[in-house]
């Protein structure tokens, strides 16, 4: 891994919006094949942070690199190769789905037929010749979508592309992105706010709040993270919680519950028979594990450091 | 590279450019028409170059049309865009950002050129309706009209800057209408003022020293205008 260079990297970016640093300091590195998962709550700086991957804004510190190249430099260099699709996707309404992506068309010159496969991808040829002020909310976004794949990118940049979507829709177009990598050689960047969104795709996960990159790893680290507890239920909680304390379990109580941390399998046992060997009647054992959900919402909330 | 953005705006105009090109000189002249026909003795009695008396005429009121004309035009321009956030996708584009723009005011110039060519024509043709014979003057109504439209520029990039720059249309609105307005009562100014320029008040077919005064102020002001537009963020 050492001194590797990544598909998309950017160092220390900073962004100032009338003296508040919305985004601060962040740092983000892409590698080649990886699904990203950008996740932050409302107004973390996730849409600020990718206008400045795509140099529609400026950083007031730090820089970007993409595919090795400096973007303040080469950026329509750059941006040959990126497909993105940033906050709510963007029509022409009077024009229809095939014209509006036949503006964009010209000006990436990519054949014609290019419009009629990213139509399919994101299955909407039906509504190719209807008008998009016809058109519902999520076949918008499907627009969107098909409209950042049209140049064949290496990169794609997407911002909340399952915004408006039922969860039929949501499922599909997370199938689409799945495959990206693999079929079609593609790097994906995709922002939400929610991590049950990006949970099944993402291969990475960086999360940003208050402008700040909290965490940023592979997936499988992050659910690690997922702290796991003991609940057991019993008749007399207070000779249980002395019986335990009494073997250095520290144990909090909620009625005739009590909890403590997870403990390995032949420790519960052993918990167990001693409770029994007590006279206590024990009711229930159950584990509570922290869904990744409160993991997020633990690590964004700022209570919690890693 | 240009070519390929000038066809994707082509195919984004709305019908009513077209539309407010054509009617607001067919409107003009619709009303010289309806002047001339009430009072056609009064008026052919006040000079003897008939030709040259109704350019005059169609003329007054023309640099106030073609500022509206033009207000008009480029906010519609500016609201495809703004209206549904376009811009972000544009400039995601692998494409120079001043391009973006100069497609655009490729088009309004181009746009704006084809109201002052038909300007000419329903000149000409409310002249024959009248009788003032087939020895048309091309030279004189090619003149007013060129001189004009090259008058003009100045309000053709403050309008763009403001109509582009701004979401809001407001602004951009009030102060074209208000220009095109303030340009009927632009008679006494002093002659540095560029209300008074599209006036051409050494005669219609005397561009100077109007026409270099706009062409000067025309090309400091697009080029401050692009200068502004390409350099900042784009933010929605
Ligand atoms: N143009 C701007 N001027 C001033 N402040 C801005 C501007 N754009 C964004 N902000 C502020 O920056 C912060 C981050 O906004 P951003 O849109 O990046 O958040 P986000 O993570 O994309 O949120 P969401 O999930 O709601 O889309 C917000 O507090 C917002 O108010
Ligand atoms: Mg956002």
């Amino acid at each position: 891994m050492g001194n590797q260079t990544y598909l998309l990297e950017t160092n220390d970016l900073t962004k100032t919006y009338k003296g508040t640093k919305v985004v601060n300091g962040l740092s983000l590195q892409l590698e080649e094949g990886e699904i990203y998962g950008f996740l932050g709550p409302n107004g973390a700086g996730k849409t600020t942070t990718i206008r400045m991957l795509l140099g529609l804004i400026k950083p007031a510190k730090g820089n970007v690199t993409v595919f090795g190249k400096d973007l303040t430099k080469e950026r329509i260099a750059i941006l040959k190769q990126i497909g993105s699709l940033v906050e709510s996707p963007s029509y022409y309404p009077h024009l229809t789905g095939k014209d509006n992506l036949e503006t964009l068309r010209k000006i990436l010159q990519v054949p014609k037929s290019r419009i009629t496969e990213v139509l399919e991808m994101v299955r909407l040829t039906k509504m190719a010749d209807r008008k998009v002020k016809e058109y519902s909310l999520g076949m918008k976004q499907r627009l969107g979508l098909a409209a950042s794949l049209l140049g064949r990118p290496k990169l794609l940049i997407l911002d909340e592309p399952t915004n408006g979507l039922d969860p039929a829709g949501m499922i599909e177009i997370r199938e689409l992105i799945r495959q990206l990598p693999a079929k079609y050689g593609m790097t994906v960047l995709l922002s939400s706010h929610l991590l049950t969104e990006i949970d099944q795709v993402a291969t990475k996960v960086g999360i940003i709040a208050k402008g700040e990159m909290i965490f940023q790893d592979r997936i499988e680290v992050l659910r690690e993270k997922a702290s796991r507890k003991l609940h057991v239920q019993m008749d007399d909680w207070e000779t249980g919680q002395k019986v335990l304390s009494s073997h250095g379990i520290e144990t909090a109580r909620h009625d005739n519950w009590l909890t403590m941390p997870n403990q390995p399998d032949g420790k519960i046992a052993e918990i167990v028979k001693e409770l029994v060997y007590s006279g206590l009647n024990i009711y229930r054992v159950s584990e509570e594990i922290a869904s990744l959900e409160d993991i997020f919402l633990n690590l964004t909330k700022g209570e919690e450091t890693l | 590279m240009m070519r390929a953005l000038i066809q994707s705006d082509l195919m984004k105009v709305k019908k009513m450019v077209w539309l407010m090109m054509v009617a607001f000189p067919a409107g003009l002249i619709g009303l010289q028409a309806v002047n001339y026909s009430l009072r056609l003795d009064h008026l052919l009695g006040l000079h003897d170059d008939y030709w040259y008396f109704l350019l005059e005429n169609v003329h007054i009121f023309w640099p106030t049309v073609l500022v509206l004309t033009l207000t008009l035009i480029v906010s519609l321009f500016a609201s495809v865009e703004h209206e549904t956030h376009t811009w972000t996708t544009l400039f995601s584009l692998p494409v120079n950002n001043g391009k973006i723009y100069l497609s655009k005011l490729a088009i309004i110039l181009t746009v704006l050129i084809g109201s002052s060519v038909l300007f000419v024509i329903f000149s000409l043709i409310l002249g024959l309706a009248l009788g003032f014979g087939s020895d048309l003057p091309l030279m004189a109504a090619s003149q007013m009209s060129l001189y004009t439209y090259i008058a003009v520029l100045p309000f053709v990039f403050l309008q763009f800057w403001l109509s582009m720059g701004f979401t809001n249309q407001g602004v951009a609105l009030t102060t074209g209408i208000a220009n095109a307005v303030f340009i009927m009562y632009a008679v006494d100014l002093p002659t540095w003022l560029p209300w008074r320029w599209p006036l051409l008040m050494d005669g219609i077919t005397s561009g100077a020293p109007d026409i270099f005064y706009g062409l000067g102020t025309g090309a400091a002001l697009m080029v401050i205008t692009l200068i502004h537009l390409t350099r900042k963020d784009v933010a929605a």
